[in-house]
């Protein structure tokens, strides 16, 4: 792939973000058309209803549409608190040996150690169903994962000599970090932030299928999914929409995050590094 | 007799034309020097001689090895003669071996694919190749694995892997580049051995002019991919002035009185450093490791004192402590009254400079000031780096101006004392001069301290007016660069010496 063609690519795929999150706040506009209408079940594709009809009459592309909502404002809330949280743990716990970046550590394998599903009831149980409990139960499982990938990406950089050459101009701990640690693992944590949002995506759609996601009527493609299984002999198509709506989100959000690795790499950066003096 | 003829080789990379129309000769039993600064094409014609170019370089010229010709473009037919008929070995033995195999099989290995021999009988005839290339069994080093030996017994692995197939030529790219100089010589030893007995044609690539002088029959020079020079030993000024001048550059003396008095600026009172090892988990029976056992030496104001030693001599622990990067465990340091600035210059230039800033921007980071300021250029113009560069980024500029770089924004402050950590070994043999003139000419201009940290006892006798030997953590020997020099007590300090003069050439 040539570097033009590479370049139109990722803006295309920055463009469709874009889109979703139109998409996303349009969501309150397409209410009425996704109210529950028994006489319009299950009718098939046409020009009123692109997308058919479900069970309870409810337009599925509206269903879809309005879905975008759930789906990326619960992977963004996760995704800000899992990095707000995440990602100064990792730097703190990077720059020194001791009994706190030990303990940021130790904190982080305890919380990888637990099944994300049975957080999520627990947290469901306590706070009850919605938004908000899905975006916080995935946002837990999010901070460690920004935790260890800055730290691992931070810890190296310490023991650069213009890290010791920094120390020895006079610089303290934070402002290094400041300075110069975080604008170079600020690529890192960009691809990490991209992937997270469509594992986001996905660990949304995955709470909502077993009801412990976003409550009607607010669609979800999750729900559309887990309300599609009985009928999927009889209209297969309610199922396989929102299937591929959750696969192509995930799918574009963990491109970018790939691409933007690659670009974090300077050895993978091309057109860049070559015009030596 | 000519082990191998090389005849008019040309290499083009795209439009670029690496190679130009070289040729070269080693005859059996001779060691062929070949010298030139980085990206001179040294690396480019030893790639070329085992048939391992780039795939997209366009060759042109003829190769004949034993008095056979081979196409310098055919891989198969490399591929069939590489290991077999000419043996290749590298600079970092640690890259080449695999980290999960033992360094015997590495060189079995060598035995089966190429020799078709069954395991066993390779191995037999490993111990043997490993033995002769200076690694006795009584070292258990044919079971143990790349990490646990040293890097001159990896490098000495390397040689009887290349040699365990008994070719007929052995090209060697910047062998001792990354060993201590006594390893060094006993690697050069055993090169001059193999030539000696075995009748081995050796191509030896360096940048160090002064190692190859030392052991090579012959020497080229090479410049912009071409041999502009070429000299049989000694060097006069006649036949090859290049040389005979990179020659001299490499030990000029030094230059200044020594023996002044000067104001005391810094005196460190039996400092130490240990280190507990704790490897048994949980078992608790942790070993105390000294890196330094009471340190005591006191500094004057424009003093330059250089610290040498063998790696694993504890040189970098006292750089970093005398810096403030690391803590004492035992002792004191006492400045005078008003000073205690302390700046650093590292080895790796490029890794001193953080690769996203500019030049400017790390310059001012001492005191905080933005790129463009004139005191930053001015730092730039002391260190004799051309402003231009300063918009530019580490990747953009070569080793000797990230030195520079790394240089002026060590004195932008004016410290009161610089602590050198081997500042010129990374470097070419010329820009290694360039540096050094650079640090006598800002001694003179600001009066500043300076630490020397380093192996390179040449560079020690030029800059330095005191010295001091570390062996294992200890002084040794300290005293007046010169009357080390003249009369070194310390067996350490005459290994060292002795490793480093050329007069006395390798001898097997």
């Amino acid at each position: 792939m040539t570097h033009a063609l590479r370049k139109k690519i990722m803006g295309g795929s920055l463009m469709l973000i874009f889109l979703y999150g139109a998409l996303a706040i349009a969501m309150p506009l397409m209410e009425s058309a996704y109210q529950i209408r028994i006489d319009f079940r299950l009718m098939p594709i046409s020009s009123t209803h692109w997308l058919g009809t479900d069970q309870f009459g409810r337009d599925t592309f509206a269903m879809v549409i309005g879905g975008c909502f759930a789906s990326l404002s619960v992977a963004a809330m996760a995704v800000i608190i899992g990095a707000g949280i995440g990602i100064p743990l990792g730097l703190i716990a990077s720059a020194s040996d001791n009994i706190l970046s030990r303990s940021i550590l130790s904190l982080n394998d305890f919380i990888f150690a637990f099944p994300a599903l049975v957080t999520a009831i627990l947290i469901h149980n306590i706070f009850g169903s919605g938004i908000i409990t899905a975006g916080l139960a995935i946002s837990i499982f999010n901070i460690p994962v920004f935790a260890r990938t800055l730290y691992g990406a931070a810890r190296p950089l310490w023991t650069k000599d213009f890290i010791k050459a920094a120390r020895l101009a006079g610089k303290n701990t934070i402002s290094i970090a400041a300075t110069h640690i975080l604008p170079l693992v600020s690529s890192v944590a960009l691809a990490q932030i991209s992937m997270q949002m469509g594992l986001g995506i996905l660990a949304e759609a995955g709470l909502s299928y077993v009801g412990l996601g976003v409550v009607p009527p607010m669609p979800s493609w999750g729900r559309m999914l887990n309300e599609a299984q009985t009928l999927i002999v009889i209209a297969p198509r309610l199922a396989i929409i929102p299937g591929l709506a959750i696969a192509a989100s995930v799918f574009l959000f963990t491109w970018i995050g790939d691409k933007l690795s690659d670009y974090a790499d300077p050895k993978r950066r091309e057109g860049q590094d070559h015009d030596r003096a | 007799m000519t082990a191998l003829d090389l005849k008019g080789l040309s290499v083009t990379l795209g439009s670029r034309c690496v190679l130009d129309n070289l040729s070269l000769t080693i005859n059996k039993g001779e060691i062929v020097g070949l010298v030139g600064a980085s990206g001179s094409g040294k690396s480019m014609t030893a790639r070329a001689l085992c048939g391992l170019l780039p795939t997209h370089a366009k060759t042109n010229g003829t190769l004949t090895l034993n008095g056979e010709p081979i196409a310098l473009h055919d891989v198969e037919a490399f591929a069939a003669i590489r290991g077999r008929d000419i043996g290749l070995i590298f600079q970092d033995p640690a890259g080449i071996f695999n980290p999960l195999m033992s360094i015997g099989d590495h060189v079995a290995e060598a035995l089966v694919r190429r020799g078709g021999l069954a395991w066993t009988h390779a191995r037999e005839k490993a111990r043997i190749a490993l033995d002769r290339a200076g690694l006795p069994n009584d070292i258990p080093a044919f079971d143990r694995y790349p990490h646990e030996v040293s890097g001159g017994q990896r490098q000495r692995a390397m040689i009887a892997a290349a040699l365990a197939l008994s070719p007929k030529i052995l090209i060697a790219d910047e062998p001792t580049t990354a060993l201590d100089v006594t390893t060094e010589t006993g690697i050069l030893a055993l090169l001059r051995q193999c030539a000696d007995e075995d009748g081995l044609g050796i191509l030896l690539i360096s940048h160090d002019l002064p190692i190859l002088e030392r052991i090579a029959d012959r020497l080229l020079l090479m410049k912009n991919g071409r041999i502009v020079e070429s000299s049989t030993l000694p060097l006069s000024n006649d036949t090859a002035p290049e040389l005979a001048r990179l020659y001299a550059l490499g030990h000029k003396a030094s230059i200044h009185a020594a023996h002044e008095r000067r104001a005391p600026l810094l005196q460190t009172k039996s400092i130490g450093k240990t280190y507990s090892n704790k490897s048994q988990f949980l078992l608790g029976s942790s070993d105390t490791i000294h890196a330094l056992k009471n340190i005591s030496l006191s500094l004057g104001e424009s003093e330059i004192v250089a610290v040498v030693g063998e790696s694993g001599s504890g040189k970098s622990t006292l750089a970093r402590i005398l810096a403030g990067l690391d803590r004492a465990s035992q002792g004191e340091m006492i400045w005078t009254e008003g000073k205690g600035r302390v700046q650093m210059v590292f080895q790796d230039p490029a890794g001193s400079l953080n690769p996203r800033w500019t030049i400017g921007q790390s310059i001012g980071e001492p005191l905080s000031l933005s790129a463009n300021h004139p005191r930053v250029a001015e730092a730039a113009r002391d260190a004799g780096l051309d402003p231009a560069f300063l918009t530019r980024y580490p990747h953009q500029i070569s080793g000797g101006q990230a030195q520079r770089a790394a240089i002026a924004r060590a004195i932008i402050r004016r410290p009161d004392l610089l602590i050198l950590d081997e500042p010129v070994s990374a470097l070419d043999f010329e820009i290694r001069d360039q540096i050094l003139s650079l640090l006598e000419r800002l001694r003179a201009m600001h009066g500043i301290a300076m630490i020397f940290i380093t192996h390179d006892i040449s560079a020690a006798r030029r800059l330095s007016d005191r010295m001091i030997v570390l062996d294992k953590g200890e002084i040794v020997e300290s005293g007046i660069t010169a009357d080390i020099f003249s009369a070194p007590d310390h067996a350490m300090t005459k290994a060292l010496l002795a490793a480093s003069s050329s007069e006395e050439r390798v001898r097997s």
